[in-house]
Order: structure tokens, then sequence, then C-alpha cells
């Protein structure tokens, strides 16, 4: 009883193993098939560039119509040339076939929109403190990576710090939020994913009356620090420019 | 009486193949006379008449019969468009030339064409419009387009000279709506294929290179 068991699962994991190479075999087709496609109109010759048209408010009545971008701009939304060979024929063949093709190279683009650039924070008395937050949204056709560069505690002309957090959270506070010392930012990579998302940024720092955990009991002075965020594409074009404007290379 | 005309005609029995000629607009050149790819073919048809006699008239049935094979000469000046799209819109990228000329109607049938797609099958919403005059310094864009997931099967396009102009439209969109997601940044392709074909259909030609069959 038990070796016929063990027959039946033998023969089942055989039988596995050989969908398994029937499901690879048929992923790698169908992979080749899709890039031979892609590959067959990506090799089409370019030809002329066209004018093309943006459908967008006229500035003079306010309502919608067909705006001309600028031909041959590196400013322009949007540009299209016609592609492949002329086609052509003149004889008595039954039915010609014309194989046509259009591609479309749409580029990432990111919207984005911090309410400030920072907090200016006025304390009288020590204590561990939480300022409002400063709201962000970001909204993209692909993954926008998020790079800090650049955050450290506040600090004075001395080099003396105010123990400094940031957090990611809702709009309004709560215990539950996870804090990120400013030290820590610069080693933080975000990946905001394809779709429009709202962040609130808080900021908490530590006014000390005695000093412990390293850092000095909090001197009355003015604290800074001066960062970056750095929001990428995650889409690159080789039609865009390498100097990263955003722009038609050409 | 033009049908008997024409099936009396086709009964005469074909003789030989006689040269033909052809005027390019200066000289007569010969056709190459057996050859498929020739222009036009001819044969002398019916039977030897003649006579010797007394008879006060003579009546000789004469009959010549000329079969014209469907022709379409056609041109599109591009096989599509290539676009490249910095930021969401509505855009319309301009025309791509064609134009087709032959001596009976011709049928113009399309497969595959649809919204432009990715690899994932997202999709871009595309149209097509047409006009039938383009004049780049003052053009008119379509005022009617139609989806490319809806484009006619088929279309018959009438016999004489017809030239038009081929638009396309996409929405790259900054948001879903519609049925379409948010465009993503990525490359997008739609392959499709227009065939043009022949209404009146000869025998003697060959189907696949319009050549004679023999």
């Amino acid at each position: 009883m038990k070796s016929s068991r063990l027959i039946i699962l033998k023969s089942l994991m055989k039988g596995g193993e050989i969908m398994r190479k029937v499901l690879l075999v048929t992923l790698v087709v169908s992979l080749l098939m899709g890039i031979a496609g892609l590959a067959w109109a990506s090799q089409l010759t370019i030809g002329d560039e066209v004018q093309v048209w943006k459908w967008d408010i006229d500035p003079l009545t306010g309502g919608y119509k067909w705006i001309p971008e600028t031909k041959g701009s590196k400013l322009a939304n949007a540009r299209a040339w016609k592609q492949g060979d002329p086609q052509g024929g003149f004889c008595n063949k039954e039915t010609w076939t014309i194989e046509v093709a259009t591609h479309t190279s749409v580029a990432q683009w990111i919207r984005w929109q911090l309410n400030a650039q920072g907090w200016r924070i006025y304390v009288r008395k020590p204590g561990t403190y939480i300022a409002n937050c400063i709201s962000g949204s970001i909204k993209s056709n692909a993954e926008v990576r998020v790079t800090f560069s650049g955050f450290d505690d506040l600090k004075n002309d001395l080099g003396e710090a105010i123990e400094t957090y940031y957090s990611f959270g809702e709009e309004d506070p709560s215990p539950a939020m996870v804090w990120y010392p400013a030290k820590t930012l610069d080693s933080e990579t975000l990946v905001v994913p394809y779709c429009e998302h709202n962040a609130h940024l808080w900021i908490k720092i530590v006014v000390r009356e005695d000093p412990d955990d390293l850092y000095p009991k909090t001197r009355a002075c003015e604290y800074q620090d001066d960062a970056q965020v750095k929001i990428s594409v995650t889409v690159y074009k080789t039609w865009l420019d390498e100097g990263g404007l955003g722009i038609f290379a050409e | 009486m033009g049908i008997v005309g024409l099936a009396w005609g086709s009964e005469l029995a074909l003789l030989g193949e006689t040269q033909v000629w052809r005027w390019d607009g200066d000289s007569w050149e010969p056709e190459p006379k057996g050859d498929v790819e020739a222009n036009a073919r001819v044969w002398h048809q019916g039977t030897m008449q003649g006579g010797f006699c007394n008879k006060e008239t003579w009546t000789i049935e004469v009959a010549s019969h000329a079969s014209i094979a469907q022709w379409i000469k056609w041109e599109l000046e591009a096989q599509g468009w290539n676009i490249k799209v910095r930021k969401p819109g509505i855009y319309v990228a301009g025309p791509i030339k064609g134009w087709t000329k032959s001596n009976a109607e011709i049928l113009a049938t399309a497969t595959g064409f649809n919204d432009l797609k990715n690899t994932s099958d997202e999709a871009i919403e595309t149209w097509y419009g047409i006009t039938y005059s383009y004049d780049p310094n003052n053009p008119v864009l379509p005022t009617t387009w139609v989806k490319a997931t809806e484009l006619p099967a088929s279309a018959t396009i009438p016999f004489c000279y017809n030239e038009g102009y081929l638009w396309i439209k996409i929405n790259v969109r900054e948001d879903a709506s519609g049925g379409y997601i948010k465009t993503r940044a990525c490359e997008y392709q739609n392959d499709a294929t227009i065939y043009l074909s022949l209404t009146v259909i000869k025998d003697w030609i060959d189907p696949e290179t319009g050549f004679f069959k023999q």
C-alpha cells in the first residue's frame, strides 16, 4: 500500500516537473514573441516629424480646442514622426497586404507638491515636541524614487545637536507613528508606487533639560538643518535630454 | 445584346499569340510576348475566314474582345506613427497621406487595429480619423473620430482616384477614467494589417503575383 502511494506521489512529482517545463517553455516563447513584435516596430525607419496637436484650454476663449505643439521643439509635450517606408504598388494581384504599425513611447512624469520647505520652531521650555505636518503629494505614471541627503539633527554653530526625528504619517498625530532619526534618513530610499499618494511629514525634536543619550542639555541658541529631498523617475527614456531637464534631447 | 455579344466573342477559338506594343509616350515599345509579366498579351481568335466564288456579297463575322483586369495603384507615405509623449493629455498627430486609384471598386479590409498597448496589455485609448485634404499652413483636423477598437472591418473604395489623410488621436491619461487606467510610463504599440483587394477577378490572372497565370 505504502509503495503504491509512493509510486503515485513520484508520478505526480514527475508530472508536475513536466508541467513546469511546459509552462517555462510557453513563458519563454511568449516573451520572445512579445519582444519580436516590439523589435519589429522599433526597426522601422523614422520618417519626417509631423505636427502634433494637444486638446487643451485656449487662453483666449477659455474653451478647449486643439492647440498645436511646437513642432521640432525640445520643450514640446509630445512629438510624432511617421515611421516605416512609403508603401505602394501598381499591378493586378488580387490583394495587397499592408503592414501598419504605430508606436507610442510615454515618458514618466511626476506631479508633486509640498506645502512648505520646513518648519520654524520656537521653543520656550524643554520637552519633546512634534510639529504639525507638512503635506506633500506625489502623482506619477510610474514608480517614483525618493532619496534624502543632508538630513541630520538640528545643530547650532558649535555642532551641538537637538535630537530630531521625522515621520510620514496621517494628518493627525497618533502614538503609533514610526519616527525615523534624522541622521538615518540619508540611508533611506522610498519607492512611491504608481498612482497618487498624499504624505504628511512630521518632525519631532527633543529639547533637553538635562544631558542624556549622548546629547547635551539644549542650549538656548539657533539650530538648523539644511537638507535635500530628491524625487526621481524610475523609467528613463533615451529620447529625453541627458541633463535630466525632462525635455526632448534633440 | 451586349452579354450575348461578349459570350459570342469568348466562344471563339484562340489562335496563336501575337505581338503587342505599348505606347510609352514617345514610341511603341514591344511587350515581351509570351511573358507572364507582360502588361498586355493578344491572341488572334476565331477561325481562318476565306472564300473564292461569284456570290454577290460575302458576310464576314468579325469579333474582337478585350478582357481588362482590375489594377490598383496605391501609395501610403508611411506605415504608422512613432509618438513620444512627455506629459499626459489628448494628442493628435499629423496625417499620413494615402491614395488609391483603380479601374474598379477596391475592397479595403483591416485586421489587428486596436488601442496602443504595452506588454502588460494596458491600453492607451486610440482613435483614427480621416480628412480628404490637408493644408499644412491651415490644417483642419478631423471632426469625426472612430475608436481603434471600433473601426469597421471593411470598406469599399470607389472606382476613381481617392486621396485621404489618416490621423491618429491618443488619450494619455493623468488619471484613470472611461474604463482606461492612468497611462503608465512605458512603450505602447499596435501592429495591424490593411488589405486592399480587387473586386473584379479575372481567372487568367495569378492572384498572388498579379501576373498572367501562364
